[in-house]
């Protein structure tokens, strides 16, 4: 019996990307669409509560690090070191008050930061007469958050 | 004499586009931070607020220690505290809640406490009754405001 060989056609192998680009500029647009510009980066781990609600976009931070460090912003520029302490902080935000009596304030203080340091910034704020106040959390999960 | 000229093809070199577009991608892949944009929302008393002042007696006691909770002089955990409270507000909503932290309490241990009580307050408000304006009155001390009541009762508190 004659075994007839067969012939095979040699077909390149390759991998296409021509859409490669497409979807590197989907995924650039993206993050070009997500990423907000915040004007605090003190890096907190903030406290998780099941209950949160939305905070203004447009609001002074003031925020408390772990090591005890108070940064400020009145929501227009980049936080800044408060300067004078805490005693300072009454200051700050009555300034903000006295141009709008409603200026939202954020507290982005540290989880693990004793009470007593929230509780000196709280004082502050009350004296200068804030009257709407975020305290800044995190989601926690319904397994138990952190 | 002609020179016998050779067609072009015009073309814009695309090769590295996609590294191009990759390099942005890392960029912003490792600049962007998702920001936190939800808190609890928390109502400061005017300084000179003369407030009715809560009656020791009458209200919730919940101390934060570092160590743990006390809620009206018995130490539970934040279940416990849970279920005592809405107990307690089911059959009393005006019933006042002084929230006491101590000052090395860390901070996380008063949110998880505040967090709970506006859970109850969220359940209270779906109760026809009492309706969405309702919220529950909780107080939380300042220090000077504790070391007053400490000299009136002429004790410590907790």
């Amino acid at each position: 019996m004659a075994v007839r060989r067969h012939s095979y056609t040699q077909i390149a192998a390759y991998v296409p990307t021509a859409s490669m680009a497409d979807i590197a500029f989907l995924l650039i647009i993206f993050f070009m669409v997500t990423t907000t510009t915040s004007l605090d980066k003190t890096n907190v781990s903030l406290p998780a509560t099941l209950e949160r609600t939305e905070v203004p976009r447009v609001a002074a931070i003031v925020a408390l690090a772990p090591d005890g460090t108070v940064k400020v912003t009145s929501g227009i520029e980049v936080s800044h070191p408060l300067e004078g302490g805490v005693a300072a902080l009454g200051g700050f935000a009555s300034d903000l008050i006295a141009a709008n009596a409603d200026y939202p304030f954020i507290l982005k203080a540290d989880a693990s930061a004793p009470f007593a340091s929230v509780d000196s910034l709280l004082e502050q704020l009350r004296q200068a007469r804030v009257r709407r106040l975020y305290l800044l959390t995190e989601q926690e999960t319904i397994s138990g958050g952190d | 004499m002609k020179y016998a000229r050779r067609p072009r093809n015009a073309e814009i070199p695309t090769a590295s586009m996609a590294d191009i577009a990759f390099l942005l991608i890392i960029y912003f892949m490792l600049t962007t931070v998702f920001a936190a944009t939800r808190g609890l929302e928390f109502g400061l008393p005017e300084p000179e607020d003369q407030q009715k002042p809560v009656k020791f007696e009458e209200a919730i006691y919940i101390k934060v220690d570092p160590g743990g909770l006390l809620v009206d002089g018995r130490f539970r955990d934040l279940q416990g505290l849970s279920g005592y409270v809405a107990q307690k507000m089911a059959q009393n909503p005006s019933k006042p809640i002084i929230v006491h932290a101590s000052p090395a309490s860390p901070y996380r241990s008063v949110m998880d406490v505040l967090d709970e009580l506006r859970q109850i307050e969220r359940r209270l408000q779906a109760n026809p009754k009492l309706g969405p304006t309702y919220h529950m009155g909780v107080s939380i001390p300042t220090q000077a405001e504790v070391a007053e009541w400490e000299r009136l009762l002429g004790r410590k508190l907790g």
